[in-house]
C-alpha cells in the first residue's frame, strides 16, 4: 500500500483542522457539509472540472485495442492511493451535464502506476451502452475525468501454487494487470492462460501475451467462433492437472458461470477459485431460492404518484431498472452497488439483495435500487 | 366558462406532454451550467455581503449594501436554486449536492418538511379545499367557499404580518398542521416520519439557522456584532416579502379557481392539467426578474411540469399559451403589478362576510 512517509505532520494536522471546521461549522454555517463543497461552484467558475472531495483524473492519452475495446491512459491526482493487480475502481465522466459512474478493472500493472504514475482502463465499449461510447467518442488527452480508491478481492494471493487464468473477451484486462506485474514470479513459468476471444478481430494485448509466453507462462488463445464455447475438455487439454491449480477467472457472466461449474467440481480446494463478474452477477430465478410473494408484483412510487405492475414469471429487474422504465429518473451510479448513489426509503414491502442474497424483511428501511428486486408489493418513497 | 369534456381535455393533455417532451429533450449540459452559475452567484453574493457588513463603519452605504446582497443570496438560494432543486428539477445530473435529496436551503424550514407537504400536497391537490393547505395556508379566507369568521376581518394585518415573516410561516407548516405543539393529534395523517423524528428535524433546522445569522456572524464580528445581527435580520425580511409576494402571486391572484375534493374525484391526467392551469397565475417580465422569483412568474408552467428545469418556462409558456386559446381554457396572466393589485383586492375582498352571512350575523 502507499506509503505513509509522505504523509507530512503538517497535512494531518490540516486534515484534522479540516475535518473538525466542516463537521462542526460547514452545516451551521452553509448548509454543506464542507467548507469545499460550498465554495464548489465558485471555483468551478475558473476551473470548471474541479469538484470537492473527489479525485480527479488527466487523461493523458487513448488507443485503440481492436474494433470494440479502447485503452485509457489516466493520471490520478495525489488522492488517488494506489491498487493491488486485479483490483477495479469506478471512473465517472461528465457527460451533457450528468456525471455518471462506471466500473472497470485496471488493466496495467501496479508497477507501471509507481513509475509512470499512469493507470489504464480497457474498456469494452457496448453498442447500446450509455456511457462507453461516449467515453470512446469524446474523451481524448487533456479531458478531466473522476476516479474513486482501487477496491475488489480478485487479487493474487500468497499461494505458491501454480496457477490458471481463465479469461473471456474485455475480462482480460484485470489478468493483465497480474500477469504485466509478476513476469518473474516462482509461480509464473508452471502457470497457464487460456484467454477466449470470438475471432482473431477481437483479439486483446497480442504482443503482450507473446511477452508472457517468452517469460515462461503457457498461454493459449481460444477462438470460441471456430473451437466453440468453454468446456471441460477445453481446460484439461491446455491445462493438465488444473485440479492443483489456483484459478482465476474473468469474462463475460455466462463463461464465468460454465468454468466455475466446471472448477467446482473438480478443483479439490474452492477456495483456491477466484472469479469477477463484469458487473453484477447475472440475475436469474435460480438465484432466488424462494418463490415470490404474489403472481403480480406491485411497485408503488409514493413520491411521484406513480404506480407500476407486473407478472413475477418475467426475468427479475431490479427496482432500478424498473423505475427507469416508467420514466422516473432516480439518482443512481454504478448500477452494480458500490457507489450507494440510488439509496432509497423502502416504506414497506420485501425485496431480494442481488448482492447479498438476502430477502429483505417488509419493514421500512434504506435500500440500494441497483440491488433490490422486488419480490411482492413494494413502496418506494421515489 | 364551460368546462370541456373529458376527451377535449385528454387531447389537450395530449399536447401539453408534447410541450414536455420538446423541452426534456434540450435539458442537459446549459442546464447544469446554468444552475452551478446560479449557485456561484448566490455564493459569491453571500460571502461579500458576509464581509462588507462589518464594513459599516467605514460608510453605512457599504453596509446597506451589504444587506442587499444578503438578501439578493437568500432570494436566490431560496427560489431559483432550493425551490427548483428541491422539485427534482436537476436530478438527472447525479451531482452529490446539488439534487433534491441533499439540498438543504438558507431558510428557517427543514428541507425535508416543506418537500413533504409542497411537493407532494400542494402540487397534487393544488387549490383543493381541505387538501392543499397551501391555499391560504390554514389561517386566510380567499374564497367565498369558506364560511367568514370574525378574525378573517383582519387577515390583510394577519397577511404583512406572514409576508413578514414569512420563514416562519414555512417551517411551522407541517408542524402545525399534525398538531405537534398543540391543538387535538390529526386523526388521520399521512406523516411518513415520527411525530418525534418531526420535532426533531424542526429545532434542528430552526436552531441552526438562528445560531448562523443571530449568534455565530454577530460574534465573530464581535465590536460591530449589533450592525451584524440588525443586517441579518433586515436581509432575512427582504426574503421573505419578496418570497410570499411572488407566491402569493402565484395562487391568490383575482381569478384563479378553486376546487372541492369531489370535483377531484376520478381526475384523468388532462383534467390534473386543466386544474392546474385554473388554479395558478403568470406574472410577465424579463429574465432577471424570472430568475429572481426562481421562475414561479412562470407559475402554471411550474404546476404543469414540475420537475422540468425551471429556466425552460418561458419559452414553454408560450407553446402553452397557445394550446389553451386553441381549447378555449382560461391562462391567467398579467404584469407584476396588476396581478399583485388583484392579490390584495382578494385579501381584502374576503375578509368581509358575504351578504348572506352578514345578513345572519345582523
Amino acid at each position: 500500500m502507499y506509503s505513509t512517509n509522505q504523509v507530512s505532520k503538517f497535512s494531518a494536522f490540516k486534515a484534522f483542522v479540516g475535518n473538525k471546521t466542516d463537521n462542526l461549522l460547514a452545516p451551521t454555517l452553509t448548509n454543506m457539509d464542507s467548507f469545499g463543497a460550498y465554495l464548489e461552484p465558485i471555483i468551478q467558475v475558473f476551473k470548471p472540472s474541479w469538484r470537492h472531495g473527489v479525485i480527479s483524473a488527466a487523461v493523458v492519452a487513448t488507443r485503440k485495442e481492436n474494433q470494440k475495446v479502447i485503452t485509457l491512459s489516466l493520471r490520478p491526482d495525489a488522492k488517488w492511493q494506489t491498487f493491488e493487480a486485479g483490483q477495479f475502481i469506478q471512473i465517472t465522466v461528465e457527460k451533457n451535464g450528468s456525471l455518471m459512474t462506471r466500473t472497470f478493472s485496471i488493466s496495467s500493472a501496479p508497477s507501471h502506476f509507481e513509475e509512470s504514475k499512469l493507470i489504464e482502463l480497457s474498456i469494452r465499449v457496448l453498442d447500446d451502452g450509455l456511457v462507453t461510447p461516449w467515453i470512446a467518442e469524446n474523451l481524448s488527452a487533456g479531458d478531466t475525468v473522476y476516479l474513486s480508491q482501487a477496491s475488489g478481492d480478485f487479487k493474487l494471493t500468497s499461494s505458491r501454487k501454480p496457477k490458471l487464468f481463465i479469461a473471456g473477451g474485455s475480462g482480460i484486462t484485470p489478468i493483465r494487470s497480474m500477469l504485466n506485474e509478476n513476469p518473474g514470479a516462482n509461480w509464473f513459468k508452471d502457470s497457464t492462460l487460456i484467454f477466449y476471444v470470438n475471432n482473431a478481430e477481437e483479439m486483446l494485448f497480442a504482443n503482450e501475451i507473446e511477452n508472457y509466453e517468452a517469460d515462461g507462462l503457457n498461454c493459449h488463445v481460444v477462438y470460441s467462433d471456430e473451437q466453440g464455447f468453454i468446456s471441460e475438455t477445453h481446460i484439461r487439454e491446455k491445462c493438465p492437472g488444473f485440479e492443483n491449480f489456483e484459478s482465476y477467472v474473468c469474462g463475460p457472466p455466462k463463461m464465468i458461470e460454465a468454468a466455475l461449474s466446471i472448477l467446482n467440481e473438480h478443483v479439490q480446494n474452492t477456495a483456491d477459485i477466484h472469479h469477477e463478474y463484469f458487473g453484477t452477477a447475472p440475475l436469474s430465478k435460480a438465484d432466488m431460492d424462494t418463490d415470490f410473494d404474489d403472481e403480480f408484483i406491485q411497485v408503488d412510487y409514493l413520491t411521484s404518484n406513480k404506480q407500476v405492475q407486473f407478472n413475477a414469471d418475467g426475468l427479475p429487474q431490479t427496482l432500478l431498472d424498473i423505475a427507469e422504465q416508467e420514466g422516473l429518473t432516480p439518482v443512481s451510479g454504478c448500477r452494480i452497488g458500490v457507489c450507494h448513489q440510488c439509496i432509497c426509503k423502502k416504506k414497506q414491502g420485501r425485496v431480494f439483495n442481488t448482492k447479498t442474497k438476502q430477502y429483505s424483511d417488509t419493514g421500512a428501511e434504506e435500500i440500494q435500487l441497483c440491488l433490490s428486486v422486488p419480490v411482492g408489493h413494494v413502496e418506494l418513497e421515489l | 366558462m364551460k368546462k370541456p369534456n373529458i376527451e377535449t381535455l385528454e387531447k389537450f393533455g395530449a399536447a401539453l406532454e408534447d410541450v414536455r417532451a420538446e423541452s426534456m429533450a434540450k435539458v442537459g449540459e446549459s442546464d447544469a451550467r446554468h444552475i452551478r452559475r446560479m449557485i456561484a452567484i448566490q455564493r459569491s453574493s453571500e460571502i461579500a455581503a458576509r464581509i462588507l457588513m462589518v464594513m459599516g463603519f467605514v460608510s453605512p452605504l457599504l453596509w446597506v449594501l451589504a444587506v442587499l446582497l444578503l438578501g439578493l443570496a437568500k432570494i436566490l438560494d431560496n427560489m431559483e436554486i432550493g425551490h427548483n432543486v428541491m422539485h427534482g428539477q436537476y436530478d438527472w445530473m447525479n451531482d452529490p449536492n446539488i439534487n433534491s435529496r441533499k439540498f438543504e436551503w438558507d431558510i428557517l424550514g427543514d428541507a425535508g418538511s416543506w418537500k413533504r407537504y409542497h411537493n407532494h400536497e400542494h402540487h397534487t391537490y393544488t387549490n383543493v379545499l381541505g387538501k392543499d393547505r397551501d391555499f391560504g395556508y390554514g389561517t386566510f379566507r380567499l374564497s367565498d367557499d369558506l364560511e367568514w369568521r370574525p378574525k378573517n376581518r383582519f387577515q390583510i394585518f394577519h397577511y404583512l404580518g406572514l409576508s413578514t415573516f414569512f420563514e416562519i410561516g414555512i417551517a411551522y407548516h407541517e408542524v402545525a398542521a399534525e398538531r405537534i405543539f398543540k391543538g387535538k393529534k390529526r386523526k388521520e395523517s399521512a406523516l411518513p416520519i415520527s411525530r418525534k423524528q418531526l420535532k426533531a428535524d424542526f429545532f434542528n433546522k430552526a436552531k441552526r439557522q438562528l445560531m448562523k445569522d443571530y449568534v455565530i456572524f454577530p460574534l465573530l464580528c464581535w465590536p460591530v456584532a449589533l450592525q451584524v445581527l440588525a443586517g441579518n435580520a433586515i436581509a432575512n425580511i427582504i426574503r421573505n416579502l419578496w418570497t410570499s409576494t411572488i407566491i402569493f402571486c402565484g395562487h391568490f391572484t383575482e381569478d384563479v379557481h378553486t376546487f372541492t375534493e369531489e370535483e377531484i374525484k376520478g381526475e384523468t391526467q388532462g383534467q390534473w392539467y386543466y386544474r392546474q392551469i385554473l388554479g395558478s397565475s403568470n406574472l410577465e417580465g424579463g429574465k432577471l426578474f424570472h430568475i429572481l422569483t426562481g421562475h414561479l412568474s412562470c407559475q402554471v408552467e411550474h404546476h404543469l411540469f414540475p420537475d422540468v428545469p425551471a429556466r425552460h418556462y418561458p419559452e414553454m409558456a408560450e407553446k402553452v399559451q397557445k394550446i389553451c386559446k386553441e381549447y378555449g381554457v382560461p391562462y391567467n396572466t398579467g404584469t407584476f403589478f396588476k396581478q399583485y393589485k388583484t392579490v390584495v383586492q382578494r385579501v381584502w375582498k374576503y375578509s368581509f362576510p358575504t351578504e348572506a352571512e352578514a345578513r345572519v350575523l345582523a
